[in-house]
Formats: structure tokens, sequence, C-alpha cells
């Protein structure tokens, strides 16, 4: 096991950021075997809308009289498939640009480096919004890609400086001198001496995306109902506060919050036993 | 079969561009019209203090950097001239084995990884065979086969130089520029290792490059020596005559300047004056000629360049005097 | 006149596996005027034996036993309070280390640096220091030291540099300079200059000077006295001419065997089976019996002391005991 992982581990809140993010991951992959109730079905019209939590509904039941617990539980399907898969499209596409900008060098470098500054320029809630704005219906897979491919930027610049360090490295000269390819020093050794910190960055970058996905949903233009993510659950939920139904849009609230915290420790954690003055 | 020129460099040149991030200054000559031969199955000691240009001489002569003139020859082969393919296939007979044995190799990768890697690549061995050959070069090399599974961290300076020697080796070389391979190791260790260099060198019938800055240690390695000043020769000679008669004054200098461990040694007299020059600004004529100290030294030495010739039987030298140069005071001479 | 007295000095750091003592009860005298060589390979203890003579690694985890003792001009170094203390560093004892680039301030100048040194120290205006800069500088041999006072580091050479940092140790005419590896990370020639330049200071100054090396050739050309450490010991201590001539301890004379010579041709060199143990799990008895070829079941049960060998030679090795145990 990497020297860094197992220092990673040793640390109290690495551990549990990692258990919060298991059982997070059991609920999402779960959430069949999990849920009583169908999280789309409409259970009781009459008497069953907007009941507060009780051992039937523990997180009671919205306008619609769907079951809270279910639709949080599939939720979290949506929410973290979005969110993984989106930055793992990021981490791909940054450390590729970062990669060829770093090996390359020269003109290269500098085109692919201004274009990134560009695109950095914009904030992103904005891009998203236009893309989706051009975009008549937003699907799950859309949404995934457009969040993926607006979020490679900073990783890019990441991966960029990595590679220009690595690059210097006796043991790449070593390889060289052996006769290795340049695709095989790339996959062998540079990109492995590169990995960690792009690993911390998805790491985090994974409770990040949690909550833009949550906040586009909010707003709207995210996950449309009746698929539930924890956005438009809030949002769903947020008419009826005042009346009184709280736990709409609190529970999914909570949610988010926990599955925040338990990637910013992971990725705290690997950050720290990354950094070499700890050592 | 042996004695017959392996490596041959002719005139060779390495310019790095001077200035900084911004600024292009005038280019840098780290190596300037070098011509040098190693034959079959001889250790040539290659030895200068920094910014002699002695590493990336080193370097250029396996095209790990490409010279900016001048050409290498290796067993006839045009090095320089070679594509990528077969540059690849001439790096099997030709490898090189680094200074700092942590940085050269790979922190991710096990020992026996990067000792196998090699095989795989060049499609020598594969699978179980691969690992077996692993371990007979660990073997040869004087370390445990049960350690190719560690990473390097977890090794000592002298478990990782052997390492590098293994990886080097794996490859069946003919020919290996050694990059100071024993300067970050301490003096037991050297000891080991040097003794191994040796060893191998007969059992495989290999021929060295030895790179270096201590000339102790090149004597004990090296069957002739070159000595490098500011990117030119300064002096080649076989060891025996190089260290009982140095030629050329910085050669004089060199060796007076090492500290010998016998404290009833003369202790020295010609201590060489100033600092080195500026690579970037050499001196006009002879570039050691601010610093030296032979007693014949006049305005020649310092508007002509002398030529590198053969001034006694195998012994060459750049120096309009050398056949004057006074003997070092305080070493012993003949024996 | 002895004028530091070093006793029982243990300096332990805490790890993973348990404390590492990397000194490891170590006792020596310097004298006035003299200059004892502190040699070994790394992890021997030789650096972290001089940072404790001036309590430079308090602000680190290391730990220093309350039995040891370092005593100079009547005092205990490691009981004086921190003003004290204060003002025998840099004035009394000076030392100066391997990395001269690392040591000085990039962005004071040279002669600012050596100015505070002498300003910390005694009572001398701006202007008064400075001048004593300029002197300090051509004391050192540095060229053109009107100009260089106002020099930054890294407008100068290694040679330079070092030579600058010996000038910041003489500022105050200390009466002991530790050096650190003074010459490591410079050419040999370098070198060559700056230890010609230490031996003419030192003699002029009548300064006491302890110098930690791994290069034995050059305690050989500068060292009154040795003092060889292993495993956080000094395993012998001897003059030098004595040391190198008959060696006493096996460590001592496997180490003089497995140097290449310069000055004549070697064929195969001696070398030391086995490695250096870690400090945190130190063999039992005499630290290096598992790598010594006249070991016996002694060496492995009790710690030798540190026993006299006659002449003045001191060895921490039962073969004074019983030197009818060498093998042949």
């Amino acid at each position: 096991m990497s020297p860094v992982v197992r220092r990673a581990l040793r640390q109290a809140r690495t551990r549990s950021g990692l258990a919060l993010a298991v059982v997070l991951g059991a609920v999402a992959l779960f959430a069949p075997a999990l849920t009583p109730y169908d999280p789309v079905e409409h259970l009781d019209p009459r008497d069953g809308a907007l009941l507060g939590p009780s051992v039937a509904h523990p997180f009671g039941t919205d306008d619609f009289s769907r079951d809270m617990f279910s639709r949080i539980v599939f939720g979290a399907r949506v929410s973290l498939t979005i969110a993984v898969v989106s930055v793992l499209i990021a981490i791909s596409a940054g450390t590729a640009v970062g990669s060829i900008a770093g090996l390359a060098g020269g003109a290269v470098d500098a085109v692919l480096m201004r274009v990134v500054d560009a695109l950095l320029a914009v904030p992103r809630i904005f891009l998203v919004l236009l893309v989706v704005a051009l975009w008549d219906r937003v699907e799950v897979v859309t949404l995934i890609l457009i969040l993926g491919l607006t979020s490679w930027f900073a990783t890019s610049r990441v991966v960029r400086a990595e590679v220009l360090s690595v690059r210097e490295r006796e043991y790449i000269g070593a390889a060289r001198a052996l006769g290795l390819g340049r695709m095989r020093l790339f996959f062998r050794h540079v990109l492995p001496n590169i990995a960690a910190p792009i690993v911390v960055s998805a790491t985090l970058g994974v409770g990040h995306m949690i909550l833009v996905e949550a906040g586009l949903s909010y707003l709207g233009v995210g996950v449309r109902p009746p698929t539930p993510s924890w956005g438009n659950i809030i949002r769903q939920g947020q008419e009826w506060i005042l009346p009184g139904a709280w736990w709409i849009s609190l529970f999914p609230g909570i949610a988010i919050v926990i599955t925040v915290v338990a990637f910013s420790l992971i990725g705290d954690g690997l950050r720290d036993a990354l950094d070499p003055r700890a050592r | 079969m042996s004695g017959e020129p392996l490596l041959v460099l002719d005139n060779l040149v390495k310019e790095f561009r001077g200035g900084g991030l911004f600024r292009r200054g005038p280019p840098v000559r780290a190596v300037d019209r070098v011509s040098l031969t190693v034959r079959r199955g001889e250790a040539l000691g290659l030895v200068g203090e920094s910014g002699s240009g002695k590493t990336t001489l080193g370097r250029c002569a396996l095209r790990l950097v490409e010279p900016t003139a001048g050409t290498v020859h290796f067993d006839g082969v045009p090095v320089l001239a070679l594509d990528r393919s077969a540059l690849r296939t001439l790096r099997r007979r030709m490898q090189i084995v680094f200074q700092d044995p942590y940085g050269s190799l790979n922190p991710r990768m096990t020992v026996g990884a990067a000792v196998r890697e090699p095989l795989e690549v060049h499609r020598l061995a594969k699978g179980t065979t691969a690992i077996e050959r692993v371990a007979r070069l660990f073997d040869e090399v004087g370390l445990d086969p049960s350690i190719a599974d560690r990473y390097p961290h977890e090794l000592s300076g002298g478990q990782r130089q052997r390492i590098g020697i293994a990886r080097a080796l794996s490859v069946e070389p003919e020919f290996l520029a050694l990059d100071e391979p024993v300067s970050a190791l301490d003096v037991s260790v050297q000891a080991q290792v040097l003794n191994l260099l040796a060893d191998l060198r007969e059992r495989r019938r290999l021929t060295y490059l030895f790179i270096a800055h201590d000339l102790a240690v090149v004597r004990h390695l090296a069957d002739r020596v070159a000595v490098m000043y500011l990117g030119r020769l300064m002096e080649a000679g076989s060891t025996t005559a190089l260290f009982a008669k140095p030629l050329h004054p910085y050669t004089v200098s060199l060796l007076e300047a090492v500290p010998v461990p016998d404290p009833t040694a003369p202790r020295r007299r010609v201590v060489p004056v100033g600092d080195p020059p500026s690579v970037r600004r050499p001196p006009p004529g002879c570039v050691f000629h601010p610093r030296c100290p032979h007693p014949s030294k006049d305005s020649r030495c310092s508007t002509e360049v002398p030529k590198f010739r053969e001034v006694a039987p195998g012994q060459w030298a750049a120096c309009h005097y050398a056949e004057t140069t006074p003997a070092p005071p305080t070493l012993p001479h003949g024996r | 006149m002895t004028l530091l007295s070093v006793r029982h000095l243990v300096t332990s750091f805490p790890t993973d596996r348990g404390p590492a003592r990397a000194v490891d009860d170590v006792s020596f005298d310097l004298a006035t005027g003299e200059t004892l060589g502190l040699v070994g390979e790394s992890g021997c203890g030789k650096t972290v034996t001089a940072l404790s003579i001036l309590r430079l690694l308090e602000d680190t985890t290391a730990h220093i036993d309350e039995r040891s003792t370092i005593e100079y001009a009547g005092r205990d170094l490691l009981r004086l309070d921190r003003e004290s203390l204060r003002r025998v560093r840099g004035a009394e004892i000076a030392m100066i280390f391997q990395d001269p680039s690392a040591s000085l301030n990039p962005v004071l100048t040279v002669g600012s640096q050596i100015a505070e040194t002498i300003r910390a120290h005694r009572d001398a205006s701006r202007r008064d220091a400075m001048a004593r800069a300029e002197e300090l500088l051509r004391l050192v041999g540095l060229p053109d030291p009107a100009r260089q006072v106002g020099a930054y580091a890294h407008e100068l050479s290694g040679g330079m540099r070092q030579r600058v940092m010996i000038a910041i140790a003489l500022s105050c005419e200390p009466k002991i300079l530790i050096a650190d590896e003074p010459t490591t990370a410079l050419d040999v020639t370098i070198q060559a200059q700056i230890l010609e330049l230490l031996a003419g200071l030192q003699q002029r100054l009548g300064m006491a000077m302890m110098l930690i090396t791994h290069d034995i050739g050059v305690v050989a050309g500068l060292a009154d006295r040795v003092a060889v450490m292993y495993g956080g010991q000094i395993v012998e201590q001897a003059a030098t001419a004595d040391l190198f001539r008959h060696p006493t301890h096996p460590y001592t004379e496997a180490l003089l065997r497995a140097v290449p010579r310069i000055d004549r041709p070697t064929t195969r060199l001696a070398t030391i089976p086995g490695m250096v143990p870690p400090a945190t799990s130190w063999p039992s008895g005499c630290r290096f019996h598992p790598r010594c070829p006249h070991a016996w079941d002694r060496c492995a049960a009790e710690m030798p002391p540190p026993l006299p060998a006659g002449g003045g030679r001191v060895a921490r090795c039962w073969l004074i005991e019983e030197p009818e145990r060498r093998a042949s």
C-alpha cells in the first residue's frame, strides 16, 4: 500500500471521512433494497401528503405524498453519481491537457495555458447556465458531461505544474537512457508520480460538485423532477417550510452537509499525508 | 578485440542558451570542442570540478542531451545520426549509472520492477524468466533478491546505487558511463561499490567512462584519465603516468588540493588562487591562465588557445609550456 | 589548558519506534589553540554533537540527558540561562556550517550580516561595525573587500560565501570555532584554499577548532587530535599521527583501509561487512561488534567504556584488555 495512503489512514479524520463515504456509497448503491417505497410514487394523495416524520415514513412525506426517505436515498444515488462521474471526466480532461502542456512545452504549452486562463476567467455558474439554457432538455447524462467539461481547468494547471517538476527528475532521465518510449515514460513514470495531488483534487472535487449540482437543481436547471436530487428536493420543500412541513428541505440539506464533510475529510487527510513537512 | 576504440567523441560542443527567463544572453559553452576516445575494455576516468562540463559530456556521449556540434561514434555507429528506434536499440549497448541513487529510481516503483522494466522494454525476457533474471542480477551486484518488492525509500544509499547498477546491467551493455557513482555514498559503502564495479568490469568485460571529481577514486579505478576545466580538455594520459608526472598546471593544482589521509605527508604549497571563472565569460587564450601557477606563464597564455597535443608518448595536454610543468612538490612521484 | 569539556553527552530524539539516541555518551576535551577532528560516516552523530554544544537543537524534539555536562569557562553550557547562552554563541563559541548558501540571508548584504553579529555582542556603532566587517573580509581573503561589503550572497561563488561565513564566525574573536563539514559542498581546489585559510587564521588568532567531517584526509592535514565516531559514540580518540599510524579500534582500521588514496595506487579496497544500524536499535554491547572481524562473546554482552590504549590514545574496544583475541 502506498505510504501516503497509509499515512493518511493513520489520521482519525481520514478514517471518519472514509467511513461516511463508504456508508453513503452503500446507500446509493443499494437504494432499491433500502427503500420501502418507490420514490416517485404518489402513495396516498388524499391523506398521505405532508405527513411529518414517523415510523412508517422516517423522513415524512411531501405534498405529492411521496415517501421522503425513499426520495432522499434515491437522491443520494443521483447526486453522488453525478458528482463522481463528472469529477472523473474533469480529472481525465484536466490531466490530459495538463500533461500535454507540461510535456510538450513551447508553443503548445503556451497556447493551451492561455486557453485555460480564459476559461478560468468565466464564472462557472455562468458557463453552466449558458450551456444548459442552450440545451432544451437536460438529462442527467448531459448534465454530467456539462459539469465535467466545465470543471477541468484548475486541474490542468495543477497537473501541468506537477508534470514540469517531475519531468526534470533524474529517474525520468534514467528511464530515457534505458530506451523507454514516450508512452511508457508517461504512464509508468510520470503519471504515478503526479497522481497524488490529482487524487486529492478529485476527492475534494466530489464534495464541491455535490454542492454545484445541488445548487443547479435548486435553481431548477439541474436534475428535473420527478427524478429526485437533493437540490431539487430542497427547492420543492422551500415553499412548505412556512406552512410547517420543515422536514422536506431539512433532510436533504443534512445529507449534503454530511457528504461534503465526508469527502473534505478524506481530501484533507490525503493532502496532509502528502505534505513532506509532516514526515 | 581489446584496445580498439569503442566510443569516439570528435570535437564535441554543447552550448546552452544563456540569459535568464526572458533575455537571450550569449550561449554558454558547457563543452567546448572535446575529442576523446575510450578503448574497448578500458576504464577512462573523466575528472573535473563543478563547471568543467564533465557531466554534460557524459550525457552527450549517450545522447541524453543533444550536442550542438561534433560527432559521437560508438563501435563505428554514428550515434547522433540515428533515428529514434535505432537509438533505442543502441541503448542496449551503452548504459549509464547516475550519481544520486535516490533520484534516479522512480519512487513509486518497486526496485524489482525497476530492474525488470528494461528487460521487458527491449523484449529480452518476460514473466517468470524476467523475474529470474532480476534475481540473478541482484545476486551479481551483492543484493539479497528478496528485497525486490521494496521501494527505494526503504533501502540505504548503497543498496540503491547497486539497484541502479543492476538496472543498467540488465540489458547486457558493453559500455557503462558512470556519473559520480560513489560521491553520494559513505566511505565504507563507497569501498563496497568500487570493488563491485571493478569485479563487474572484469567479469563482464565492460568498458567504463567514469566521471568523478574525486581524484583518489579515479586513481583507484581508471586505466586512463582525462582532466577537464571549463568545458575543455586540459590533460589526458594513463593513470600511472598522469599521477607520476602531471603535465598540465591545472592537474598539478588538483592533485595538490586533494587531502591525503596521512598526517606525515608534507603540507601542500601549491594552492590554486582565486575562484574558477564563470562559464559564461571564459578567459581568452588558455582558460586556466588567470589561476595558473606555472613559472613560465606569459602573454602567450592569455592570447593563444593552447592546442591539445601529445607532449610525451601517450600523454596529451593543452598547455604551451607542458614540457616544463613543475612536479607537484608534496606528492611522491614515480611510485 | 582545557577550554571545553564535554562529559557524557546524550542527545536523543523521539521516534515512532522509541527514542533514537543520536549521541550516546560522548565525552571529550578541547584545549586552547587545539584542533580536534570529529570524524565519522553519516548517522554517527557528529553533527548532532556539534549542535548540542551550542544547544541549537532546543527548538526541535531533541532531548539532552540531565547527566550530560558541557563545561566552558567554568560554567555548564547546558545549564545556562538564555541570555548568558546568547552571549556565548557567536562571541565565545562560533559555528560554521556545511552549506554557505543556506546559512546566509539572501536579502541582506554580506557586510551587514557580519556587522549585525558584531553589534549583537559588542557595543559598536554601525559605522565601526561595517569597518570591522571590511577588515574581516580582507582577513578571510576576499578580493576587493571594500566593494564586497555591499554584495549579496547570490553574487558570490561557493568559496567566497564560505569565506563570508568564516568572517561572520570570527567577527567577535571567539575562543572556539566549530566547523561542521565546512568544505564538503566545495570543489576540491576551493576546499584546499578554505582549509589553508582556516589553518592560518587559527594560528593567528590562537583559536581552538572543532572540525567535523567525514573526510579523513581533511583531518589528517589539519587536526592535532582526532575522535572517530560510530553509532553515536566516540570509538577512538588519539593524536592525529598516532591514529593514522597505529589505529586501535577495528572501525578506525577498517575506515583507513577503505579509502582510495591519491598518493599511491590501491588495488582492492577493504570493506566493512553489513551496514550501520538505525539509531533506534543499537546492537547490544559494543556497537560495532556485528561488523567487527575480531568480535567474540564479550563484545556482544558488554559495552566497552573508553579504555586507555597507551600514549594518550583511548578507544572503546575490549581488544585493549584482551589483545590476544585479535583475529589474524
